[in-house]
């Protein structure tokens, strides 16, 4: 056995080594959900304890010694800069199941491709940021500046009501979860999504790891030509043809894509089988 | 009695596009009846396959089948290839559960060099089964190197 194979503590090849397995998963998974949950809970608490009290107080005072607008000014933004650190930099590398990363990594390296954690920091994001930073900032300084004392509290529940969106959406988007790519060609790749159903009262099974794969964006939903292919590829292979959805009204994608269904003992065929499927599309649209 | 796909095709001379398919009488019958035999066969066939109780068992009946194509000799370490695994541990429980059920043959030549064949005397459907699975079915070793083409093909286009 490899080196890397003995590393690799998982094995789902029968049940009892199934259950240890995924014993081991809901282990780190726990730990670390509770690693990042208190790190929200008391981030929140400090910003709700900054603006409800220490600000109230800042803003009903009408001469305020100089010294003390300077410590108020290095708290917020004390305050603003952790933020964007843990934004930026830790919930974006947090792994929730290192043993169960390793492993599919192994798995996928002996199929023949690589596993990539995908790069959350890309242009959107940036965007997004950008202008939650510039909506933090608006909100900021109309609080220092609006001399109306009601415009002023409801500038601060403002900031309160957008610090709490702007830590709990990028949960909401799934940063509970890894997200991973495998690169096949120069346009094409499979996407990872991992879900955990772990923490059932009935116990571990097999099903308990589900790993959703998709293909990278295909074709506009509405262009028939393509969607008859799109159909009789999906139906040949026996691709389901929606993927996960964790609410679904957010499902109003106008785009088509490759999806397929893994847990941990099938995820080589059906690897291969979408790999099959995105092949098959990219030889019949490639220029000859 | 189980029925050779490429027997049917022989019998019927389904394979000769030159003249007319035509069957009178009784012959209508026994095509009937041979070609549902060969249906009862994949049935029978899902059904067991559907029931294995470890996956991989499927998965080692799949690469038995296909390299019985083209290897005389077929060793257990043969069907990890084919099959594109890693570690043999995870075909152990297959080849145990599989045995106990007398779906393949291991024949223990040296502890380390076990012989293994489909057990298609005990169940004769398994025929149909490697004709079907030897046609169509693309290991994951094969499927393994047509993408490493096709990526290669494709990456320096």
């Amino acid at each position: 056995m490899s080196d890397k194979a003995q590393k690799s503590i998982l094995n789902f090849e029968n049940n009892e080594n199934t259950l240890k397995s995924l014993q081991v998963i809901r282990k780190e998974y726990i730990r670390n959900s509770i690693k990042v949950y208190l790190s929200l809970i008391s981030m929140a608490g400090a910003y709700l304890i900054y603006f409800i009290f220490i600000y109230q107080t800042f803003f009903m005072s009408t001469n305020l010694p100089y010294n003390l607008v300077i410590i108020d000014q290095i708290t917020a933004w004390s305050f603003f800069i952790l933020y964007l650190l843990f934004h930026f930099f830790v919930l974006s590398f947090i792994r929730f199941s290192p043993s169960l990363i390793r492993y599919l990594k192994y798995e996928i390296n002996n199929m023949g491709f690589e596993l990539k954690k995908k790069n959350k920091i890309s242009v959107s994001f940036f965007l997004f940021n950008s202008l939650s930073i510039l909506l933090f900032l608006i909100s900021y300084l109309s609080i220092i500046y609006i001399e109306d004392f009601s415009l002023k509290i409801f500038a601060i529940r403002f900031l309160i009501i957008y610090i709490f969106i702007s830590i709990t959406y990028p949960i909401i988007r799934g940063l509970m979860h890894d997200r991973f790519i495998v690169k096949l060609t120069k346009g094409h790749y499979i996407q990872f999504h991992l879900q955990f159903r772990i923490i059932k009262p009935k116990g571990l099974e097999p099903q308990s790891i589900r790993i959703f794969l998709s293909s990278n964006r295909l074709c506009f939903k509405f262009n028939n030509e393509k969607k008859i292919i799109y159909n009789n590829i999906t139906e040949t292979r026996w691709l389901p043809k929606n993927g996960r959805k964790i609410l679904p009204i957010f499902s109003l994608n106008p785009y088509l894509y490759f999806h397929e269904f893994a847990i941990p003992i099938n995820l080589q065929t059906q690897i291969y089988n979408l790999v099959g499927a995105i092949r098959d599309w990219d030889l019949l649209f490639k220029p000859h | 009695m189980t029925i050779s796909i490429e027997y049917f095709i022989e019998k019927y001379q389904l394979d000769n596009f030159k003249g007319t398919f035509q069957l009178k009488g009784e012959e209508k019958v026994e095509f009937y009846n041979d070609f549902n035999k060969i249906l009862r066969s994949i049935c029978n066939i899902f059904v067991k396959i559907s029931n294995l109780m470890s996956l991989r068992g499927g998965q080692v009946l799949l690469g038995l089948a296909k390299l019985e194509n083209s290897e005389n000799i077929i060793n257990k370490s043969d069907i990890q290839k084919c099959l594109n695994l890693d570690r043999f541990e995870k075909l152990l429980h297959a080849f145990e559960y599989l045995e106990d059920q007398k779906y393949i043959k291991i024949r223990k030549k040296n502890p380390k060099f076990h012989i293994v064949e489909l057990n298609e005397k005990d169940y004769p459907d398994l025929k149909v089964y490697k004709e079907i699975i030897q046609k169509f079915w693309v290991s994951p070793q094969e499927q393994k190197k047509e993408f490493q083409q096709w990526r290669e093909k494709s990456n320096h286009e």
